[in-house]
């Protein structure tokens, strides 16, 4: 900070920082130190849609008001009439392994509140868009199979200076595309590529999962959904400030949220909600919570069977937290084999054409280069765990890794283009491995398809015999639908 | 009937008239809002994020700390009346608040590596000790009573009636914090250095 500036144009303020004793240099030589950083559009932006949304609606208040007062004046009423009895039950929640936090309420038709208290406003709608050509600009980012061969892709897109969501449709398996929907209210600064960045602020939205053809939604920090194929959008209110992950299973809808986020880390508590993909509402005792004993950076659910797993990662040091399962009502922790040498589970995934068999990784051995894992299996809803190699499964190292099914014979696995708290990771090669002999030996895949040496940011299997793999780097995704042996790449700009 | 049919329409063209007239009103409100408080912006915010910075050695998080004293100055531009000293006293409130919460956080963690140094660079020259004191020390050596007083006074430069006025405090009590303050920082320099 200047120091004369600070003065005003020579005049004696005669104030204590001004003294020339030490305590005043010491302020002043720090303060002096000081550097700005920019003040851009973008921020500006952000600041005054937040601000919106925050900014209570006069004629509404008045509303609101008239509205308060009626049910007071109701209340009052009922009290003289009614005989005294208990107010209505708050919905059972909030189990922990290591803290219950009660009273949680998680139905009705309430207005959720951020842990700032600030409510989100739901309801908001994005109008409906024609549809468009692919830009050529587009990034795919996140894929969604909505079965029928309706496939979406939600990537990036310039958006005058800046970078926004698009979300792309297919209706035959990816053969050919068209632009359904632009979120220019969602800017990111150009040339932003989100990565492992996956708490993502409220009003940006970074991935996409359709349960019907016409029925789906995208979420950042915020969840939108839509009915008609993406035509047009209206926010979903959810509990929790920041939705992390959203997964469907049959009709159900999953929704991941955490509370006290900032700076793509969240330390408060995560809730996974279930709600009705048909109702987008909250309905009565549908969110468990789990107080967190450290920060994370990302959160996952893995569903499948009816069974859901959250897999959860540490902002200190990026190392999995134990996962948790979704029994009843509580979230329950995972507790891995002795085969994991004390080690937690990480990046747990189904096999998905097969009920109740879980895939997952454990005891990464670090090398200069590689990273090695003990594979594990569990044909039991992830109850009891038995291992299938130990170092047979090596991905490089400082990368975050995933992993895929399709059945018990055929696995995947990917190192991401980030490390496992979001930094940009050294990948190189070997990023996508491929075992068809239920994770004894893999395959490396990367090297013949010519894929990007940042490697590979998501790896899932839709279901069948197919995987999608997105880099991030590329406007389109890799596709195999023979359980990993061929894989070719699918551009909707093309 | 007609008299009753057609007043109701007038009635309702009247109030959506009204309605329209407010909406317009405040609509108008807005946007001069945002206009003064973008040249807020211009002038301020690069800097308030860097001051942030350097208090609590994170960008992102003073950026966000910079955003939300922002956001609220926007839907509270009617009642501020100096808006710099209110930004930095909104944004030194967010900044204590994270002091606590990072003190207890590491209070855990001195617990959990029993006090033993981590990741001490042996080869790193020693440098001045006086140097080596940041503002938060300094401020933290304080009893709590004077470390806003101090950290807007010396370090926000905001002067003795501006952080009166942003604390609810009068001046006489301002300026006997600060000399309080000062007595006390004095000593924690003179021992350190």
């Amino acid at each position: 900070m200047n120091d004369d500036d600070l003065r005003g144009s020579g005049e004696d303020r005669r104030e204590p920082a001004y003294d020339d004793d030490p305590v005043a240099r010491f302020f002043g030589a720090h303060r002096s130190s000081v550097r700005p950083e920019t003040a851009g559009d973008l921020d500006w932006a952000r600041i005054t849609r937040a601000a919106r949304r925050r900014r209570p609606h006069r004629f509404l208040a008045g509303a609101v008001a008239a509205a308060a007062v009626a049910v007071v004046a109701g209340f009052g009423v009922w009290t003289v009439q009614a005989p005294q009895s208990n107010g209505p039950a708050v919905a059972a929640s909030s189990v922990s392994s290591t803290s219950v936090r009660s009273g949680t309420q998680a139905g009705g038709a309430r207005q959720p509140q951020h842990d700032s208290g600030t409510p989100v406003t739901p309801g908001a709608q994005s109008q409906a868009q024609p549809r468009v050509v692919v830009p050529d600009s587009f990034v795919t980012w996140s894929l969604s199979n909505a079965g029928n061969n309706v496939v979406y892709d939600l990537g990036s897109s310039s958006c005058g200076a800046f970078t926004c969501p698009v979300l792309l449709r297919s209706a035959d398996n990816g053969a050919s595309w068209s632009g359904v929907h632009t979120f220019d209210g969602s800017l990111y600064s150009s040339p932003v590529q989100p990565g492992g960045k996956h708490i993502q602020p409220d009003d940006q939205l970074r991935d996409v999962r359709f349960v019907t053809p016409t029925t789906g939604y995208v979420f950042g920090g915020d969840l939108w959904v839509t009915h008609d194929s993406g035509a047009s959008f209206s926010r979903v209110a959810h509990p929790g400030r920041t939705v992390l992950d959203v997964e469907a299973w049959h009709g159900d809808l999953l929704v991941l949220t955490a509370d006290k986020c900032a700076s793509s880390t969240c330390a408060g508590s995560v809730s996974l909600t279930r709600m009705s993909t048909s109702a987008d509402t909250v309905p009565q005792a549908a969110s468990s919570t789990a107080d967190l004993t450290a920060p994370i950076v990302s959160g996952q659910i893995v569903v499948r069977n009816g069974m859901a797993y959250l897999s959860l990662t540490s902002a200190s040091d990026g190392a999995p937290l134990p996962p948790l399962r979704l029994v009843n009502t509580s979230l329950e922790p995972m507790y891995a084999p002795g085969a994991c040498a004390g080690t937690s589970l990480q990046a747990i995934t189904p096999s998905t054409t097969l009920n109740h068999q879980l895939f997952a990784l454990c005891t990464p051995m670090t090398g200069a280069s590689r990273t090695s894992y003990t594979l594990v299996h569990s044909t039991d809803d992830g109850v009891t765990w038995t291992k299938v190699s130990s170092g047979a499964l090596q991905l490089p190292t400082g990368s975050r890794p995933d992993l895929a099914s399709v059945d018990a014979d055929h696995v995947a696995a990917s190192a991401g283009p980030t490390t496992t708290t979001g930094a940009a990771a050294v990948v190189g090669a070997g990023s996508l491995v491929v075992s068809t002999d239920g994770g004894k030996t893999f395959v490396a895949k990367d090297g013949p398809l010519g894929l990007p040496a940042s490697g590979i940011d998501w790896l899932a299997s839709p279901g069948g015999s197919q995987y999608y793999a997105i880099t991030l780097s590329s406007s389109g995704y890799w596709w195999s639908n023979d359980s990993g042996l061929t894989w070719r790449l699918v551009d909707p700009i093309r | 009937m007609t008299t009753i049919s057609l007043l109701a329409p007038a009635g309702a063209r009247a109030r959506r008239h009204v309605r329209e007239e407010g909406r317009s009103a405040v609509a108008r409100g807005q946007s001069a809002t945002d206009a003064a408080v973008r040249e807020v912006y211009d002038a301020h915010f690069g800097r308030l994020v860097g001051w942030a910075t350097s208090l609590v050695g994170d960008r992102d998080l003073a950026h966000d700390f910079a955003t939300e004293a922002f956001i609220r100055l926007i839907n509270h531009w009617g009642q501020v009346a100096e808006p710099r000293p209110w930004l930095y006293t909104t944004v030194a409130n967010q900044v204590r608040d994270h002091w606590r919460k990072r003190g207890r956080e590491a209070a855990a963690y001195d617990k959990y590596t029993a006090g033993r140094p981590v990741d001490i660079d042996v080869a790193a020259p020693e440098p001045d000790v006086a140097t080596r004191l940041t503002v938060r020390d300094a401020v933290e050596s304080l009893p709590g009573r004077l470390r806003m007083t101090v950290l807007l006074h010396y370090y926000a430069d905001l002067s003795v009636a501006q952080v009166a006025r942003e604390l609810g405090k009068s001046e006489g009590a301002v300026k006997r914090d600060l000399y309080d303050g000062r007595k006390l920082l004095a000593e924690h320099l003179k021992q350190v250095r």
